[in-house]
């Protein structure tokens, strides 16, 4: 049986070409989370468990960040319209700071508002995915095997580009060929009463007719949410978590939403939406704070009920008495509250970072908000 | 020794061979006509052997009739189980839902023994589907399951390659359109905030559908020289922004790098005061005329030719080598007479 496929798709904030494989990555994190298990060897690497799969877009958002700067800069100054001075000048800045712009939430603007730029990131992520299921379907299929198990671990605007992107992918019929087909499926649909066909092949010609016009379940194992903005920032007409091929039968075969309880992007992010249940689903809500930078993919991940809950799902040697274990150490006071690079602060520091984290965005719930609450937030654990 | 005889012992040979790589493992997996399930390694009914199974259905897969071969497979199962075992819902739904898996709605991933969600010692066939059905590792695993699991595995082998050439035409229809969307928004005109958003209005709602081929041009400011007709002592040039409050650019070719288009023209200029008119646009050159009126009392109204910054640099350029071929015309031709000289 071949590995699973892990596809990562970061959130807000600048990631390089590599970025998950970085020493400050979820793939670090998922390696050193590997070594408190005895199914895993000293030094073992994910990769040779699972094929990683990093998913890059926020290329996108710079090179547009860019050719608006380019834009402004190519007008003359007092250009005898004096809006167009504000303009400019505005646009002159993102460009040249699109580093504070991103990490402030510029990122959620550009992906909420703009159409262009959502399509383009959504195609982005969607081009990955599919390259990827086809050259391990067509891998299978040579071997005489079954595919491998693909699953998607989102983080924070992450989760609503990726539920958009494999809405999309799962909600539209994508193959030109059976658009035809179904253009030309009246005079086809004449041949199927051909009296050389038996009655057997007449069925199944008009089984495929019938079936010309649909569309592709993407068939995912699980997907993983962390710090799920989706119910907020997502645009398509529904939830990929929650999209159904046919009455009672989801796309997805699992979904696991990972908060913090004190983190404001993924509580400004999901609070106040009603997501409706679904079988296989599970909130996993942790509380550990080992840095003060909360809501990092790698701090999440970290938190034992979070690795272990990928690992037992797509790591077939993690057996369930590891989970067990895992379900242990969290219970512990290092993942139940401080620990890791907080572990020695005094007490009075610790409550002055809790309190910070409660106070933003504690309420509120819309785009503008969620953005604010960022920059508040990043804002808030560089002083604290 | 009997054949029968040899049979068995091949089959325990290749449990024992296959015991290694498999212990261990949470998940179900199939070891030549063996199936691995939660951690104990059983031999199927004779009639389920894996070899035997694909052995059946192979011309249906050769000939693309996947049909065909889930029947089989269901067929064959059927047969395999006692009544009352083909009568417990859950083994009739998984009988009925194989029968029909050529269907688009099953996947693969229906006929993978996934980890529970809530228990990990309970594996699910069909997981997330009104068929699901539990496997607890914790007890035996029934015969019945045995026969299941194994059909299940190779259906999900089949499923695969079904899926294989699904997967094809969807990576390669993504990717026309990803392809296309990068162009525009790289080489396409460059569009301001404003234009970007109205122009994602026009998108069509599944990213599925063809990416549009001509783009509007809304209040777009663009740097150029105007130069007033009226006389020739008005006629210096004059540095200034036109205002395209509305217009159109229609792409030509695949990659979006080249495209034509018209807009209405504002400009404004200190000499000859605001003029509205109209622009074309091939590529980055952008020549447009507006009616300015009078500045003053008795000044008739004049033309403003309006000169987009590309095509200014452009002209300068060619009017440089211009002078320069001009330049070395000219030397030559004082070589030439100095030599004859």
């Amino acid at each position: 049986m071949s590995k699973a496929v892990l596809f990562l798709v970061h959130g807000i904030g600048r990631h390089k070409k590599g970025w998950s494989g970085a020493p400050d990555g979820p793939v670090a994190a998922l390696e050193a989370a590997m070594q408190n298990y005895g199914c895993f060897a000293a030094g073992d690497k994910l990769s040779t468990y699972l094929d990683v799969v990093e998913i890059r877009y926020d290329d996108i958002f710079d090179s547009v960040l860019a050719q608006w700067s380019n834009l402004a800069a190519s007008l003359p100054a007092a250009a005898g319209f004096d809006w167009l001075d504000g303009v400019k000048k505005v646009l002159v800045d993102c460009g040249s700071d699109s580093n504070t712009f991103a990490r402030f939430g510029g990122d959620v603007l550009l992906y909420k508002g703009f159409d262009l730029i959502a399509r383009a990131v959504r195609l982005r992520v969607n081009s990955v995915i599919t390259a990827t299921m086809h050259r391990a379907y067509a891998d299978a299929a040579a071997a005489r095997h079954a595919a491998p198990p693909f699953a998607v671990l989102a983080h924070s605007m992450g989760t609503a580009v990726a539920q958009d992107a494999l809405y999309q992918l799962a909600n539209n019929d994508w193959r030109a060929d059976n658009t035809t087909l179904r253009q030309q499926s009246q005079p086809i649909a004449n041949l199927a009463t051909n009296p050389a066909l038996s009655a057997e092949q007449s069925t199944d010609f008009n089984a495929v007719l019938q079936d010309s016009g649909r569309k592709l379940p993407v068939g995912l194992n699980s997907l993983y949410l962390v710090a799920d903005t989706s119910p907020l920032l997502h645009r398509a007409a529904g939830l990929y978590s929650h999209h159904q091929v046919a009455p009672g039968s989801f796309d997805c075969g699992a979904v696991f939403t990972i908060a913090h309880e004190l983190d404001p992007v993924c509580r400004i992010g999901s609070a106040g939406f009603l997501v409706p249940q679904r079988p296989n689903a599970l909130t996993i809500t942790v509380k550990h704070l080992h840095d003060k930078n909360i809501h990092d993919f790698r701090h999440y991940l970290s938190h034992p009920r979070v690795h272990a809950q990928l690992f037992v799902r797509l790591i077939p040697k993690f057996l369930p008495e590891f989970k067990e274990r895992a379900q242990q150490m969290a219970q512990s006071a290092e993942w139940t509250g401080f620990g890791g690079a907080l572990a020695g602060q005094a007490d009075a520091a610790r409550q002055a970072l809790r309190d910070k984290l409660v106070a933003i965005g504690t309420g509120v719930v819309s785009v503008p908000l969620l953005r604010g609450a960022i920059e508040a937030f990043y804002k808030a654990v560089e002083s604290v | 020794m009997g054949a029968a005889l040899r049979r068995v012992l091949c089959a325990c040979l290749v449990a024992a061979l296959a015991a290694p790589a498999l212990a261990q493992q949470n998940v179900a997996a199939l070891s030549g006509d063996t199936l691995k399930l939660c951690k104990a390694t059983y031999a199927p009914h004779e009639t389920l052997k894996p070899s035997a199974l694909m052995l059946e259905v192979a011309p249906d897969i050769g000939l693309g009739q996947y049909g065909h071969a889930y029947r089989k497979l269901a067929a064959r199962l059927n047969s395999a189980l006692s009544e009352a075992e083909r009568a417990m819902p859950k083994v009739s739904q998984f009988l009925a839902n194989l029968a029909r898996a050529d269907e688009s709605d099953i996947t693969d991933r229906h006929f993978r023994t996934e980890v529970g969600v809530d228990d990990p010692n309970v594996l699910q066939l069909f997981e997330s589907h009104p068929a699901q059905l539990p496997i607890d590792c914790r007890q035996s695993v029934p015969r019945y399951l045995v026969e299941v699991v194994t059909v299940a595995q190779v259906a999900g082998t089949i499923k695969t390659r079904q899926r294989a050439k699904d997967f094809e035409a969807l990576a390669a229809a993504v990717a026309r359109q990803a392809r296309d969307i990068d162009n525009l928004l790289k080489n396409g005109l460059p569009m301001w905030p404003w234009e970007l958003w109205a122009n994602g209005k026009r998108l069509p709602e599944s990213d599925a559908e063809k990416l549009f081929r001509w783009q509007w041009v809304l209040l777009r400011p663009t740097a150029g020289m105007a130069i007033d007709t009226r006389s020739r002592a008005d006629g210096d040039l004059q540095a200034g922004v036109g205002i395209e409050p509305v217009g159109f650019v229609r792409y030509r070719g695949e990659d979006y790098r080249a495209w034509w288009g018209a807009s209405l023209l504002v400009t404004t200029t200190t000499k000859s005061g605001i003029g509205l008119g109209a622009a074309l646009r091939w590529n980055n050159f952008v020549l447009g005329a507006t009616r300015n009126k009078g500045q003053q009392a008795g000044q008739s109204d004049s033309t403003v030719i309006f000169i987009g910054i590309e095509l200014y640099d452009f002209l300068n350029k060619q009017r440089a080598q211009m002078r320069d071929l001009d330049g070395a015309e000219q030397r030559l031709g004082e070589r030439l007479l100095t030599e004859r000289r």
